[in-house]
């Protein structure tokens, strides 16, 4: 827990100099650093200018070494944050929920490399299709989709056989790649040939998966995932109604959830460019940048009239640098 | 005055009445009773990244002022911007 949290700085006036995560990013002075004995009594608002928020710089360079003083000056000072809090720090809300303590454990406080593989996720999840895409494929690729294989592996009770096409052996690559209907199928959609090398030049179906969606364009790696819903909602139907489609029909199902998405994704693109023609309003642009080597955060703030005209700018310093989040919000302030 | 954000959290957060007691949730509240103060006849709105080309070109450029500058005339770095955008 005490991992976890971090100090949001009003006044300053209730968070003590050491052993406090109150430094940028949750940081904290140790009480073992020499001259400790001296401020351990001492709160930070001791190390502010009380007048306009900010740190003193000549004391904190006098107090503390080099590398301490230069995280003290790194650390925000918010104008707007009125109060002493601790704050949750793995979400950006600042409240606790047992979702983001896992995610944190996950992340930072427990070594799970060895459970990374550096696969082309991304791949994944920048594909313009349904959601529900998406989640095959990643399960696909995760190795947990329920195919029989894999349930009698688990002990599930069920039979060995694959619906489709009566062969014993219901795995992934027999699904999707090996099974007579599913080539049918590839063969009408024509990607029969980029599957066929990506097989040939990987050893695992998750690895030919990986190969082909960082081979193919994107819009056709759409195609392909769609695809792979559609034989696999084709096998659901053949276990669970026996029902049965063409070919044909499973390619155009596929191609009809792709337009359909796309269709729905449309006016989403507009809007942004739809609202500069508006009328007999100001409008105000603003953003925020953020430069590491000055260590600065500058806010700029362009304002137009109803014609689109220009009629004013500003840019505005802030002498640390702060979360992209905190950036927007202060250029809106 | 109709305020255009790129951010979506912001202009989300910002239009929601949720509570956050993050440092980002305290300068949101403040940006609200500022706005019902001084500004009730604006509103915020999320723009696409593509339609604030200007204030994102001047954000950087001004990484590279200390201080704080108020221009009456277009600045010379976001003058080709504002042309192609007026066009």
């Amino acid at each position: 827990m005490r991992g976890g949290v971090w100090w949001s700085i009003g006044s300053g006036a209730s968070i003590f100099i050491l052993n406090e995560p109150w430094l940028y990013n949750g940081e904290v002075i140790s009480s073992e650093i020499p001259g400790a004995y001296f401020v351990r009594n001492f709160t930070i608002n001791s190390l502010m200018n009380l007048y306009d928020k900010s740190w003193n710089k000549q004391v904190i360079r006098q107090v503390f070494s080099a590398d301490i003083a230069d995280k003290i000056l790194h650390t925000p000072l918010i104008h707007q944050v009125e109060e002493d809090k601790i704050i949750w720090k793995a979400e950006r809300h600042g409240r606790y929920s047992v979702h983001n303590a896992y995610r944190l454990c996950v992340t930072e406080l427990v070594d799970s490399s060895y459970n990374w593989r550096s696969w082309y996720w991304s791949g994944i999840w920048k594909l313009k299709v349904p959601p529900k895409v998406k989640n095959l494929v990643w399960r696909m690729c995760c190795g947990c989709l329920p195919t029989r294989v894999r349930l009698l592996n688990k002990r599930v009770v069920c039979p060995t056989n694959f619906a489709s096409c009566d062969s014993n052996n219901e795995n992934l690559m027999h699904v999707f790649f090996d099974c007579p209907f599913a080539i049918q199928v590839w063969h009408k959609t024509r990607l029969w040939s980029s599957i066929q090398h990506a097989i040939s030049t990987t050893t695992s179906t998750t690895d030919a998966i990986f190969s082909l969606l960082e081979q193919l364009f994107v819009d056709v790696s759409q195609r392909l995932t769609t695809i792979f819903l559609s034989i696999w909602k084709h096998r659901n139907f053949r276990v669970w109604d026996n029902a049965t489609k063409t070919s044909v029909m499973v390619a155009e199902r596929a191609r009809n959830m792709v337009v359909d998405w796309q269709m729905l994704l449309l006016p989403l693109h507009q809007m942004g460019i739809n609202s500069l023609h508006r009328h007999k309003r100001y409008k105000c642009n603003n953003d925020a940048a953020f430069s590491s080597h000055f260590n600065r955060t500058c806010i700029s703030i362009c304002i137009y009239d109803s014609d689109g005209t220009f009629v004013l700018a500003k840019t505005v310093t802030y002498p640390c640098i702060v979360s992209v989040d905190v950036g927007e919000a202060l250029s809106l302030h | 005055m109709d305020f255009e954000k790129e951010s979506k959290l912001t202009s989300d957060t910002f239009l929601s009445t949720r509570n956050d007691s993050s440092e980002f949730g305290s300068i949101i509240s403040s940006c609200r009773s500022l706005f019902s103060s001084f500004f009730s006849n604006s509103r915020v709105e999320f723009v696409r990244r593509q339609a604030n080309t200007v204030a994102h070109a001047l954000a950087r450029e001004a990484t590279f002022l200390a201080s704080p500058a108020v221009y009456y005339d277009i600045p010379n770095c976001i003058e080709t911007l504002i042309i192609n955008e007026t066009l």
